[in-house]
Formats: structure tokens, C-alpha cells, sequence
């Protein structure tokens, strides 16, 4: 059984919390996908390569793409 | 004269290899009782005593043999210290004395028998430290002996 | 990661340079009898990484505080010249993980400083040698380019932190006696720092702040884009810019918010520690007071037992040593008695006489007269009648019984009976006397053994003041002063930071409030161009439901966390309780307070701790956070302690051990001091890998060593692979 990446856990810890976005009409499938770019982001942002502020922006950009 | 007056200057003797063996272990030659470390008995006498009394409660009777006799004491410091006890030595020696009553007036006799039973006595102590050396560096040791005599009743 | 090797040279009590372990993966035990090198194998770990011992009763020391104490001894008194060298090394290997893009890498990491000889004087005084600074290397092959790269000072320093992070070491391992310092139960802020280290909550908070950055972004990108389309963009855009305004006082806020919670964080950790030291302080009087009413009280006793002894040895020389004789006084008593009936068979005879007859001279008479006077009849001479008065003529004046030998006796007699008399009235006395006294000298040992038992623990409680609390509590007063004037300062700006900390929550409130008020006066504004799609308004309803979300989970996942702390925990302290009837219960952490408790079913704190207990409890915890590191972080570290259960007995120590053999990769266990014998009982355990002994090894033929002449060997009893 291959253990949990952090990536996973983070993910999971969105989408236990918001009850696999069952509380909304937007679309799940978008959700999920702005959720993991949030979380790669967010491992980017801890291992020093990145820093916050780009990776607010960065996530700005894939927003635009996918919406 | 009575007997206690007449006992008073005789003297008990001793023998020397006891008064190595065992009254200095036991007594302090100076008496005093101010120190716990001390030895058990402040004088010689009560050493002496104690050690009559076991040869007296043993049965063992051992003559002085010739030669040589060793060390002696008088008497009268056993009167003059201990109270009740030479008058115990006394009666004693009477109930082990093959003359009787006929002791009480033959101070000799008194002397003589109690030697003999401090002899004995003697020994047996002697064998107990062969036994164990440490027996009687224990001040315990005293009080213990004493309750394993029996009170044959 | 595993550790692969270690390698000693001339390193404490290890002589020479053929010292070498090799690990395997799993459980290896390091055993030895008291003072066979096992803490110094320990600090041989230790001190490779961090250039420091742990020193008892002292914390950590550095290798310049040391000097040559390092060193061992008999290289030391080897040296013969001057100018002799001579090398403490310690070199360990460490494998890292394969990771998902790289392969498992070896680390050789080696410590080693020099010595060299001055001058001839005392081989063990510091002055005699010159002492070179230690270097520190590590070599690994380069992956990509196959290169043996070597990192020493600082770049070495770097690796060996990213190998085993500062933060998560103190947990890895420690020795039995830092344990107290690493998780301290009444300090909340190591159980805290552990978990803030372990798990990955620091990066919800990235995670909001990305989401929320975004979210403000696009929301106000989005503002302006629906005011371009306003009936009244005039209203709007002054609106927007109220907002806007409002959200930049109130981030402005939050940073100052923030700022002052991580200084709160600060103080309250200070204010825990002069908590902590004032208590220690506040302690000490009464445990001191305590130390001398004991010590008052021994010397009673004492006094007591001396009278006592004393009087013993007066009543045995003055009566009791007679006790045994009664059946001789008896014999005795018989004797007396003896005499006193002959002398009375003597009495009777001599009243067989009759009373009247007259005395010599009157008898005289009659013989002369030849007349017996009192029966008036001729008493003739040569007649019956003339004989009998003549036989009572010189009849013994004194009666038999009377004779002077007879006479002495009886005094004696008279005199010994009543000696006797009061000698068995006294003797009656004895044996009770004797067990009365024996019962009393029996009962004042007792109760000094008692004092003496309280004495050593009330000293053991005041040593423990300065070690737990690194107070000094001799210097008393001055600290005490010094302590309370901390105390007061930092309640000060504790309150003072609460104080702020409420009104940058109130302002945050408030700005929420008065920012809705104005959006939702914007959204009243018609909008002229109803058909144009803002498409920043789509996008923000997406990063407004996650970022509000997100804004939650930090604190969920937090408290998951020590809840997987505390069943963690729990799994491997069951294990351990079942086989030890004196512990039960669960661990629990108190969410609040972070305080480590010990509680029944139902939740109540149980109160029968000793210092097994706590040791064993603290380590299912330390394993637990170890193991919760391993996966969340997606590595696995090794295990290493020294001696973690020295407070246990055997048998939670064995259950203790196949515990972590089951939960760690590696583990590397230094165990208490143990006999030979008992090295038969740990061969036997299947969860055992590896099994290493320390001894002293002894050439000399002689029982005991002096200290150049002592030193540790190791050897190899088990080695699975």
C-alpha cells in the first residue's frame, strides 16, 4: 500500500472538509482541479522554491485558464 | 567473720589465654559507660561473672589446672560493684558444691568452685567465638544468648 | 534512513581504533554490564553530529568545553614523547531513502580532533597537550556525476541538519536521563513544539493565505470590472474604493494581529519557565524545613537507642545475666533448707532432756551427800541411784546444736536465705524486662530506618530541583527576586498583548462588517450592461467557497493530529500495560492546556504515578511523534536512545522493545546495565536483529584497573540480515 504523500492528505483534508463540495452548485470537477493546484503550490512554497506572493499570482493565471 | 567479709580479700583466678581471648574482647579495662562503641562490658568483673554464670547454667566445671594460673581479681570489687550478684555467686557455688551447706563457712571452697565453673565457662564462650569470630561484636548478641537459655522448671 | 556503521577512535573509554558497529535494519540492541561504555557509545552518536555530549546533571556540553576529556585515557598514558599525536575520531554511515527521483545515497560522516603531547608532565592533566580545533566531513558520491564529494565546516554542518533536522533530533534520540527536558508534562510547550514540527498544519496556513490572496485579487478585479458596468460608476467606484480601503486597514490589522500572537506565543512560553523556576524556588524552603525537622528527628532517635543501650548494658551487669539459674538457686535454696532440718532433727534431740534437772553444782552436792535432793531417796555410791546423778554431771554446757561451727552456719544460712529471698523476687522481673527492652530498641530501629528512608528522598527531591529546573537554589533569595521581578514584567505585557489582541479582533469584526454593508450597497446599483459576462465574478465564487473553507482546517487538522498523536501513543502503551499490571489507563492530551494526562475509561485522571509511569509514557508518546513524522513527512528516521527504560522492570522493558520493533524501520537501543547472565534472555527474542555486548577489557590479571589500563570492547553476538 503505498503511504500517503502530504499532497494527498492536504487534498483530502479539502474536500472531507467541505464534504466533496456537496454544499454548491459550482461545478465539483473545477473545485477539485483549483484544489490541487492550490496544494502543489502550497509544496512549492514549502520546499523555498517558490514564494508565496508568485504563487498567488501563478494560481491567478490557471484560474483564468480554466474558467 | 561472715563469709562475704572473709571472700573479700581472696582473690579469683584466671587464666591468662581467657583474658585474652575474651575479657579484653568484651571489657573495657577502664571502666566507663558513656560511649555506645564501647565494648559491651565496662569492667572486668561483669565479664568474669557472665562468664561463671554460663559455666554454673552448662554444667561444665573445669578445674584450673597447675602452673601458671594467669591473672586474678579480688573478690570484694564484685561485691563492692555488683550488688546482687556475688551474693548469686555465692549461692551458686553453694548448690554445686559437693561439700553442702558446709561451704558457706569455707571461703576456699566458694572461691574454688567458682573458678572452676568461670573456667568452664570460659570454654564454652571460647568455642562459640571459634565458631564465629564476629558473634559477640554484635552488642545484640548478649540479650540473645540470654533468652536461649532454657528455664528447666 | 538508516545507520549503516559506527566507528570509534580513541573516544572516551574506547581504545584505539577497532571499535566499529554495524547496524542492520531493525531492532539492535547494545548491551553491557554497569560501566562498559554504553552512555559513551551514545555520546559517540551524538557527538559526530552535534560536537556535544550530554554531561549529567549539566545538559549538553561542547567539544571546546571538554578539552581532552574526550580522549581516552589509556592512549593518553601511552604516549611516551613529546610531540606524540594522538587522534579521537568518531565516523559514522547513513543511508538515505530511495525518494521517488533519486536513488538511496551513503553518508560518511566523521568528526576527529587531535592532540599533541607538550610536555612530560601528568598525562592526564589538560596543560600537557595542545588540543586542535575538530573537523567535521562528510563525503557522498554525487548521483549525477558520480563525483566523491566532501562538505566540511559549515557546508557539512548543512547537510547534517538536512539529514537530521535540529527540530526532529531531540525526539530520535535521547538518553534516558534528557527525557525530563524533552517532554516535560507540566510544560505545554514541548508537546506543542513537537507537534508544530511533525505535522504539516504550518502549510494550511500557506494554503489560506495563497487562497485568500487570490480570492481578494480577483474579488477586487471583479468589483472593478461589474463598476465599469454600473448605471452610477461614480457611486460604485467610490464605493470600490471604500472597500478597498477597508481591506487594506484591515490586512494591515491581521499582520499586526499576527505579530502580536507569535510575541504572546513567546511570553507565554517565557512565563512558563519563570513558572516553572519560581515553583522549583517556592519549593525549596519547605522541602529544606522538611530536610532538617527529619534530620532533628534522627538525631532523637539516635539519642533514644544510645539511652537505651546504655541501659541494657546496666541492667545485664547488675541483674539480668543471671536469667537461667533459677533451677540452681532452687538447688540452692534445698541446700539451705538442708541445714536448717539437721540443725532442727538437732533442737528436737537435745529437748528429749528434761527441763528440770538442776545444774553441776547442786549435782555435786548430792553426790557428796550422797543424797539425790529431789526425790529425797540415799543415793549411795556404787548404786544405780549414784550413777545417774553423777551422769548428769559436765553434760555439755552449749547443746550440740549450738556448736560454734554450727552456729557460723546458721548465720550464713540465715543470711543467704534472705539474699535468695530478694534475689528471686528480682529474678521473677527478668524475662519480661528483657522482651519489654528488646520490643522497644526493635521499635526505635524501625522507625529510624523509617527517618532515614524519608531523608534520602527529601535530599533526592531537592537535587532534582536544580536538575528539572536548572535553578541554583542555594542562591536562594537573590534568585527568588529576580524571578518574581520577571514574572511581573511578563504578566505585564502579557496583558497588555491580550488587551491589543482583542481590539485587533473587535477592529477585524468591525471591518467585516462595514465592508459587507458596502458590497452589498453595490450590488444594489443597477447594472446597465446585464448581458456581459465579468469573469472575474465566476472565478471568485470559486476562490470565495474554498478560501472560506480553507480558513477552518488549520485548527480541524490540528486537533487530528493529536488525536493520531494520542491513539499512536496508546496502541504501543496497551502493548506495554498488558504485560504491566501497575500501569493502566490511557493517555490522553489535554486540548487546551496540551498538558499529558493518564486517564481511566471514563476520562478521570488516575493518580498513581510513579516515575515508571511517566518515563514509559512519555516514550509512547516520543514513538508516536517519531512515527507520525515518518509518514507525514514521507521519510523514516532512525530510533536511537540510551537506556529509555531504566524505570521499568523487565518485563515492560521487553514488551516495550517488541513495540518498537514493530513500529520503527530501524531502531537502536542502548539498554540499562545488565549481567551476563541475563544476555541469554535477550538472544532468545525473535524481534531482536542485532545484538551487540560492551565489556571492559581487563589484560592486566589484576580484579581491579586503574583508569589507563581500562577499556571498552565491543562485540558482535547477533547479526540478522
Amino acid at each position: 500500500m503505498k503511504t500517503k504523500t502530504i499532497n494527498d492528505r492536504l487534498l483530502e483534508s479539502i474536500t472531507q472538509a467541505t464534504n466533496n463540495f456537496s454544499d454548491t452548485s459550482l461545478s465539483k470537477t473545477t473545485l477539485l482541479e483549483i484544489s490541487k493546484k492550490l496544494v502543489d503550490y502550497v509544496m512549492e512554497v514549502d520546499s523555498s522554491h517558490t514564494q508565496e506572493s508568485s504563487a498567488a499570482r501563478s494560481l491567478e493565471n490557471d484560474l483564468y485558464n480554466k474558467i | 567473720m561472715s563469709l562475704v567479709s572473709e571472700l573479700s580479700d581472696k582473690r579469683l583466678k584466671y587464666k591468662t589465654i581467657h583474658r585474652e581471648g575474651i575479657l579484653d574482647k568484651l571489657c573495657e579495662v577502664q571502666g566507663s559507660q558513656k560511649n555506645i562503641d564501647r565494648k559491651y562490658f565496662s569492667q572486668l568483673w561483669e565479664g568474669y561473672t557472665w562468664a561463671a554464670i554460663i559455666g554454673f547454667i552448662n554444667n561444665k566445671r573445669v578445674p584450673l589446672g597447675s602452673g601458671g594460673k594467669g591473672d586474678a581479681f579480688k573478690f570484694s570489687v564484685i561485691n563492692n560493684n555488683g550488688g546482687e550478684l556475688a551474693d548469686a555467686l555465692i549461692l551458686l557455688a553453694l548448690s554445686k558444691s559437693k561439700k553442702g551447706y558446709k561451704s558457706l563457712t569455707d571461703p576456699n571452697e566458694i572461691i574454688n568452685v567458682i573458678e572452676e565453673f568461670a573456667n568452664g565457662g570460659f570454654e564454652i564462650i571460647q568455642s562459640k567465638i571459634r565458631e564465629d569470630e564476629s558473634y559477640f561484636n554484635n552488642p545484640d548478641a548478649f540479650i540473645e544468648e540470654l533468652l536461649e537459655r532454657r528455664e528447666t522448671d | 534512513m538508516v545507520i549503516k556503521s559506527i566507528k570509534l577512535k580513541n573516544f572516551q573509554c574506547y581504545y584505539g581504533d577497532k571499535h566499529s558497529i554495524n547496524f542492520t535494519e531493525g531492532l539492535n540492541i547494545i548491551t553491557g554490564s554497569i560501566a562498559s561504555g554504553k552512555s559513551k557509545l551514545f555520546d559517540a552518536f551524538y557527538w559526530v553530529l552535534n560536537d556535544k555530549i550530554f554531561v549529567t546533571g549539566k545538559d549538553w556540553v561542547s567539544t571546546k568545553n571538554l578539552g581532552i576529556s574526550l580522549v581516552n585515557d589509556k592512549a593518553k598514558y601511552d604516549s611516551n614523547d613529546i610531540d606524540d599525536l594522538i587522534e579521537t575520531s568518531v565516523e559514522i554511515v547513513v543511508k538515505t531513502n530511495s525518494g521517488r527521483n533519486s536513488e538511496s545515497i551513503e553518508y560518511t560522516i566523521r568528526r576527529e580532533y587531535l592532540i599533541s603531547r607538550r610536555t612530560m608532565n601528568d598525562c592526564f592533566d589538560s596543560n600537557t597537550w595542545t588540543i586542535s580545533t575538530p573537523t567535521l566531513t562528510v563525503e557522498h558520491v554525487n548521483q549525477k556525476n558520480s563525483n566523491h564529494e566532501i562538505a566540511q565546516g559549515q557546508e557539512a554542518k548543512e547537510v547534517i541538519e538536512n539529514l537530521f533536522p535540529s527540530k526532529i533530533s531531540p525526539y530520535i534520540w535521547f538518553q534516558g536521563e534528557a527525557l525530563d527536558k524533552l517532554i516535560d508534562f507540566d510544560n505545554k510547550g514541548t508537546i506543542r513544539k513537537a507537534i508544530d514540527y511533525i505535522s504539516y498544519v504550518p502549510l494550511y496556513k500557506t494554503m489560506n493565505n495563497i487562497i485568500s490572496t487570490v480570492d481578494k485579487k480577483i474579488s477586487n478585479t471583479a468589483r472593478k470590472e461589474v463598476g465599469k458596468l454600473s448605471g452610477n460608476i461614480k457611486l460604485y467606484n467610490d464605493l470600490s474604493l471604500q472597500i478597498e480601503n477597508k481591506n487594506k486597514d484591515a490586512l494591515n490589522n491581521q499582520n499586526l494581529l499576527e505579530k502580536k500572537l507569535l510575541t504572546l506565543g513567546g511570553r507565554t512560553e517565557q512565563m512558563e519557565d519563570v513558572e516553572s523556576a519560581l515553583s522549583a524556588l517556592a519549593e525549596f524552603p519547605k522541602l529544606s524545613e522538611e530536610k532538617i525537622e527529619v534530620q532533628n528527628d534522627l538525631i532523637n532517635i539516635n539519642n533514644d537507642i544510645e539511652r537505651l543501650d546504655i541501659e541494657e548494658r546496666k541492667k545485664f551487669s547488675s541483674l539480668w545475666m543471671l536469667y537461667g539459674t533459677k533451677a540452681l538457686f532452687q538447688t540452692a535454696a534445698d541446700k539451705l533448707i538442708e541445714f536448717e532440718d539437721y540443725r532442727q532433727s538437732l533442737i528436737s534431740k537435745e529437748y528429749k532432756l528434761p527441763l528440770d534437772v538442776p545444774g553441776d553444782v547442786y549435782l555435786n552436792k548430792m553426790l557428796k551427800n550422797e543424797l539425790c535432793m529431789i526425790c529425797d531417796r540415799p543415793a549411795k555410791k556404787g548404786t544405780e541411784a549414784y550413777d545417774n546423778i553423777k551422769g548428769k554431771l559436765n553434760r555439755k554446757i552449749k547443746p550440740e546444736y549450738l556448736t560454734p561451727e554450727n552456729e557460723q552456719i546458721n548465720t550464713e544460712v540465715l543470711t543467704f536465705k534472705s539474699k535468695l529471698g530478694s534475689l528471686s523476687r528480682n529474678y521473677d522481673s527478668i524475662f519480661n524486662k528483657v522482651i519489654e527492652h528488646k520490643k522497644k530498641l526493635n521499635n526505635l530501629y524501625e522507625e529510624r530506618g523509617i527517618f532515614n528512608d524519608k531523608l534520602l528522598a527529601v535530599n533526592e527531591d531537592i537535587d532534582k530541583l536544580y536538575t528539572k529546573r536548572g535553578i541554583d537554589v542555594s542562591k536562594g533569595a537573590q534568585t527568588h527576586r529576580s524571578k518574581h521581578g520577571e514574572y511581573k514584567t511578563l504578566n505585564e505585557d502579557i496583558r497588555n498583548l491580550n488587551r491589543k489582541i482583542e481590539f485587533y479582533k473587535a477592529s477585524l469584526r468591525e471591518f467585516d462588517i462595514q465592508v459587507s454593508k458596502l458590497e452589498d450597497q453595490q450590488s444594489k446599483i443597477q447594472r446597465v450592461n446585464t448581458e456581459v459576462n465579468v469573469v472575474e465574478e465566476e472565478i471568485a465564487k470559486y476562490t470565495k467557497y474554498l478560501a472560506n473553507y480553507i480558513s477552518q482546517i488549520e485548527q480541524k487538522e490540528y486537533n487530528k493530529l493529536i488525536g493520531q498523536i494520542e491513539s499512536e501513543a496508546n496502541m504501543n502503551f496497551s502493548e506495554i500495560t498488558s504485560v504491566n499490571k501497575t500501569i493502566d489507563g490511557i493517555i490522553k492530551i489535554d486540548r487546551e492546556t496540551f498538558r499529558v494526562l493518564n486517564v481511566d475509561e471514563d476520562g478521570r485522571e488516575l493518580q498513581n504515578y510513579n516515575t515508571g509511569h511517566y518515563t514509559l509514557m512519555k516514550m509512547c508518546i516520543i514513538n508516536a511523534i517519531i512515527q507520525l513524522t515518518n509518514e507525514y513527512k514521507d521519510t523514516s528516521y532512525p530510533f536511537i536512545t540510551d537506556a529509555p527504560t531504566s524505570n521499568l522492570d523487565d518485563k515492560a522493558t521487553f514488551a516495550y522493545l517488541e513495540s518498537i520493533s514493530g513500529t520503527f524501520k530501524q531502531s537502536i537501543v542502548i539498554t540499562k546495565d545488565i549481567s551476563e547472565d541475563e544476555i541469554e534472555a535477550i538472544k532468545q527474542k525473535k524481534y531482536i536483529s542485532s545484538l551487540f555486548l560492551l565489556k571492559i577489557k581487563n589484560n592486566t590479571g589484576n580484579e581491579k584497573m586503574n583508569r589507563n589500563e581500562a577499556y571498552s570492547t565491543i562485540t558482535t553476538i547477533i547479526q540478522k540480515n
